[in-house]
């Protein structure tokens, strides 16, 4: 199907139900299964639930609910409504979706990992040494994962290929058939499959011997850790994350919505089933952990490690093969609820972009959809090599700190302080929704969120100087971390330079 | 379990998912006293 003649027009949410899983869909991603039980259990444990609440109510709701403002009082992505607000800030705009852009080029390879383990699960084909099998046999690292071997940049390898094609088929597709058809109709099926499977692990999970001597380690609270400022960070950090503030998906996402729609309550209810369902993933990745420990004879604190990627594909396929019946059930089961969670986030990282592009550029969605898929798979290869989980972890770790965060405060800073916008966009949205903005959020929006925000890079840039991230060599964290944020930015510049000025696109009814 | 851990499990549950069951239940009644657009 072809769109080359035919004006392009504004995609729309068929239901709010749709939009709100959607929402949900996009941030309920692969950190709510597998930092989140991390985060807790290095913080204070159940302790931290505390400062966890505070950054929720004070920072990561109000943010939320101002780009569902932005992007539905303005009916553009990013930039077109930080072009809107500020002619000279639409860079801020592209610079959320360039941040995203490069977030996918490797979301969608840690996907097809995860696909590629469905299959490992059938029969349990890791064997019994899981980090050998994750490091060396399946992503065959250059120096079997040993950071000096940073520059062996290598070959792809062909079995992450092979996932990598079909993850990009998938996310394709979703994308190509658009908002109501494409993602709307992913997420109806695929929230409500992944809070089922979700379940149905943590059962297994807590009816497992040892379950509580891992929620023990998970849940009980050292106060004295709130007094550690590096907790706080943690948490405004955690909330940031795991909404996706300051990708633009949200921005993006709302601008597709009918003009009367309750958005403080959407808001809500996105932002609490997000944070709902990371608990419920931290009791069931705790309560297996527990397991773990009992039947390797060891304590939960050893056989825990790091979380994120180690957790996934080196302990989970442990547990998996540890337990006592219905073994590539429940790996499947895993794996699954894993790519359910991340594809739903991948469609949306791209989405905010190509509602970018196609404003800009007045593209169809095919088009754009063809346009950004491309580049991005053509640069997904990049982490495929011998050497791409050093250059993934890399950029995550500097994406993630710098060009999100920053984005993000400049995004509030520009709101409430440079454009003074905050009265409109709080009028905004109490003019549309049952729960009514008051002072407390024009007092997170202009003095708590920016004075935090600024906080937590001035911390990761201290923690930074401290010494090297995960070992890796300067000129690597230097060139790969440091450059492709910057480049991100030097992008978003040329692109807010160019004189086409995003504009609306007519809104139908599919 | 120790009960200070069953504490804050029970703090977070009540919190989270008696905060997800309040707005939906909120949201569902305020849509349906709303006239269609």
């Amino acid at each position: 199907m072809s769109d080359v003649g035919q004006a392009p027009v504004r995609d729309q949410w068929g239901t709010k139900l749709g939009f709100i899983l959607a929402a949900m869909g996009s941030a309920i991603g692969l950190g709510n299964i597998w930092r989140y039980p991390y985060v807790v259990y290095e913080n204070g444990g159940g302790a931290f639930l505390i400062p966890y609440f505070v950054a929720l109510a004070t920072a990561g709701l109000p943010i939320l609910l101002l780009e569902y403002s932005i992007g539905h009082r303005y009916r553009h992505g990013a930039p077109g409504s930080f072009h809107l607000i500020s002619e000279k800030w639409e860079w801020l705009g592209w610079w959320m979706a360039a941040i995203s852009f490069v977030i996918a080029t490797y979301y969608v390879v840690i996907l097809a990992w995860v696909l590629s383990y469905i299959y490992y699960s059938v029969g349990e084909q890791w064997g019994d040494d899981t980090a050998g099998f994750f490091i060396a046999e399946y992503l065959g690292t250059s120096g079997d994962g040993d950071p000096a071997s940073f520059w062996t940049v290598g070959s792809p390898q062909w079995k992450v290929v092979l996932g990598l094609v079909l993850c990009w088929a998938i996310v394709y597709y979703i994308l190509f058939r658009g908002v109501k058809r494409g993602i709307e109709l992913a997420s109806k099926f695929m929230m409500p499959t992944l809070i089922v499977l979700l379940i149905i692990i943590v059962i297994r999970a807590v009816t497992l011997e040892g379950a509580s001597d891992g929620l023990n380690v998970l849940f009980t609270p050292d106060f004295g850790a709130l007094a550690d400022w590096q907790v706080w960070q943690s948490a405004y950090g955690q909330v940031f994350f795991s909404l996706s503030i300051a990708f633009s998906i949200m921005i993006a996402y709302s601008s597709y919505l009918p003009r009367r729609t309750d958005l403080s309550n959407t808001g809500l209810i996105v932002g609490l089933s997000n944070a709902g369902f990371e608990f419920l993933a931290a009791i069931g990745v705790f309560a297996a952990l527990g397991f773990l420990a009992l039947t390797t004879g060891s304590e939960v604190t050893e056989v825990a490690g790091t979380g994120g990627v180690g957790l996934a594909f080196i302990v989970f396929p442990q547990i998996i093969s540890s337990l006592p019946a219905l073994n590539s059930f429940f790996g499947v089961v895993f794996f699954v609820t894993l790519f359910f969670a991340g594809i739903t986030s991948m469609v949306s990282i791209l989405e905010c972009v190509i509602a970018a592009v196609r404003e800009k550029f007045d593209l169809g969605r095919t088009a754009a959809v063809n346009w950004i898929c491309g580049i991005a798979g053509v640069i997904s290869l990049l982490y495929v090599t011998e050497g791409g989980l050093f250059y993934l972890d890399t950029v995550d770790h500097f994406v993630n700190a710098y060009g999100l965060v920053v984005a993000g405060l400049a995004e509030v800073l520009l709101v409430a302080w440079i454009a003074r916008e905050l009265t409109a966009q709080r009028d905004h949205l109490n003019e549309i929704s049952y729960i009514r903005m008051g002072p407390w959020w024009t007092a997170s929006m202009k003095v708590i969120t920016p004075a935090l925000l600024t906080f937590v890079i001035i911390a990761s840039l201290w923690d930074e100087f401290q010494e090297n991230y995960s070992g890796y060599p300067t000129s690597g964290l230097l060139f790969v971390g440091g450059g492709g944020v910057l480049l991100t930015l030097l992008f978003a510049i040329t692109l807010a330079l160019n004189s086409r000025v995003p504009h609306q696109l007519d809104m139908v009814k599919e | 379990m120790d009960t200070g851990a069953i504490i804050m499990l029970l703090i977070g549950a009540i919190f989270l998912w008696g905060g997800v069951a309040v707005v939906v239940a909120n949201y569902v009644r305020v849509s349906r006293s709303r006239p269609k657009d």
